[in-house]
């Protein structure tokens, strides 16, 4: 147990930084998943391994160009939906393989190399007040942008048609959304690692679909059991002596199914 | 661009609609003046849904003017498409079409969707179902009632009874003549069907492809007496 605590005070600020994204991400999730872009993180976190790789270029902490080239990214996606009528998921495929295969070149001419195993699974070990300030100033700036713009967000993921007919900006409402998304995937890419960034984005709002009957309801289940999976996820973690991020991700696909089975084999069968 | 006359509320000039290549509509001049209404008919693929979305803002026109002047438009879609998996109550759906939406919807927005639930014969209890789980006629009620809550200038309804019993659809007609009536609603109503509309005072445009005929239900009875052929 001390052992434990020892751990845990090393690893506070990872820790603390995993479950701010997983609130992060549990609130954009309705958002990015109804509007059939639940690959979007994925696609996203391809386009920061590269612009890390560039960011490398010019500084040690190549965190702040990958920020921007990341959003820029990100917004070029929706820009892409909407102005060619692809798919989501065809636009996403697109930017995201086109700025893998552009860093995958890149990274022979950096110097420095780049430990590539903690940019897949994430790293929790390194990280800094400055990291956890960074990722508190995001969940509130997304805290206020969705809390104001709450009903015109409702309004533009359930029928984008009519949001547009009943006067609301979507295409800037999409513009920020995306630059919201972009930032939470450079800042989540660094401690849950490239491949495991999406599921923080999908499973929520999927999880909370399960029980929920209104649309707020998605906001509410969400994060509470976004922030339960990952505090759990985090202790077997460090018992099983694995990487947080991977269990996070096990962790959390099986508490999906679970109640997946459970709401379907037993609070169903009262209803039907 | 506005236009020019004080009761024209819309005014079409020479415009074309298209799809890419695909003209839909060509050379459509018309104008809709206020507490018009006008009835928009004609054969299937003839344009009348196209219309339409150049109407709301979803598709510029090729080519000529469209002016209006600034009013509140009230909109049913013919495909009212929903998403199966977004849970969304009635009351948060319905909520959609206020202009001044809150985070916390008032007591005093839930009595007044409250009373066009009445209105339109449906249960109070079903503010709190999921959309997902209506039947088709209750859909489409709760559809209008969104379109109306607002108190729009202009109704535009495109197909409103295809999925209504026709008993509730003779209800619903009545139930249009006298909101238009109280709050001299100006409506344009795509139709299939003029037999239960309200005829008195009101105009039919047939459309195919471009606009066959224009002016009042008496006049389009003698028009289509005189035959004009669905090819």
């Amino acid at each position: 147990m001390t052992d434990f605590l020892m751990t845990l005070d090393i690893l506070k600020y990872g820790i603390m930084i995993v479950i701010l994204l997983g609130l992060i991400a549990s609130l954009l999730s309705p958002f990015v998943v109804l509007n059939d872009q639940s690959l979007i993180a994925d696609g996203l976190s391809h386009v920061s391994f590269t612009a890390l790789v560039v960011g490398i270029f010019f500084m040690d902490n190549p965190f702040y160009i990958a920020i921007p080239i990341v959003v820029v990214a990100s917004i070029f996606i929706k820009w892409l939906i909407k102005y060619t009528k692809i798919h989501a998921d065809s636009a996403i495929g697109i930017v995201s393989s086109f700025g893998f295969a552009l860093g995958l070149i890149l990274i022979r001419y950096t110097n420095s190399s780049m430990d590539l195993e903690s940019l897949i699974s994430g790293n929790l070990w390194f990280r800094t007040l400055n990291d956890v300030m960074l990722t508190l100033i995001l969940l509130i700036i997304g805290l206020v942008f969705v809390v104001l713009n709450y009903r015109k967000l409702l309004s533009l993921t359930f029928d984008y048609e009519h949001a547009k007919f009943s006067g609301i900006k979507v295409d800037l409402y999409n513009y920020i959304f995306a630059a919201l998304t972009g930032v939470f995937v450079v800042i989540g890419v660094r401690s849950i690692g490239v491949l495991l960034i999406s599921s923080l984005l999908i499973l929520p709002v999927i999880t909370a679909n399960l029980f929920a009957k209104r649309f707020i309801d998605l906001l509410i289940i969400g994060p509470i059991v976004s922030t339960i999976v990952i505090g759990l996820g985090i202790f077997i973690a460090h018992q099983l002596a694995q990487p947080a991020g991977s269990i996070i991700v096990i962790l959390y696909t099986l508490v999906f199914m679970t109640l997946f089975t459970i709401n379907k084999y037993v609070f169903r069968r009262h209803t039907s | 661009m506005k236009p020019n006359c004080s009761k024209c509320l819309i005014e079409y000039k020479d415009v074309s609609l298209s799809y890419g290549y695909l003209d839909v509509i060509k050379h459509a001049s018309f104008t809709v003046h206020e507490s018009d209404f006008l009835n928009i008919v004609g054969p299937n693929g003839a344009g009348k849904t196209t219309l339409i979305k150049s109407l709301i803002h979803q598709l510029k026109p090729k080519q000529g003017e469209i002016l209006m002047k600034d009013f509140k438009m009230g909109y049913v879609p013919q495909k009212l498409s929903i998403k199966r998996n977004m849970p969304l109550t009635v009351l948060e759906f319905i909520y959609t079409g206020f202009s001044n939406q809150k985070l916390k919807i008032s007591k005093l927005d839930i009595d007044l969707i409250s009373e066009w639930l009445e209105k339109m014969k449906l249960e109070k209890s079903i503010l709190n179902e999921k959309i997902n789980t209506l039947s088709g006629g209750q859909l489409q009620r709760i559809y209008l009632i969104r379109s109306l809550i607002s108190k729009p200038d202009v109704l535009v309804l495109d197909e409103p009874a295809s999925a209504l019993d026709p008993h509730f659809r003779e209800y619903f007609y009545e139930l249009i003549k006298t909101l238009r009536k109280t709050y001299n609603l100006t409506i344009i109503h795509i139709t299939h069907d003029l037999t239960d509309v309200i005829l008195e005072n009101s105009l039919v445009m047939y459309v195919d492809q471009e606009i066959k005929f224009f002016g009042t239900y008496i006049d389009f009875n003698k028009f289509e007496h005189e035959g004009h052929s669905h090819d």
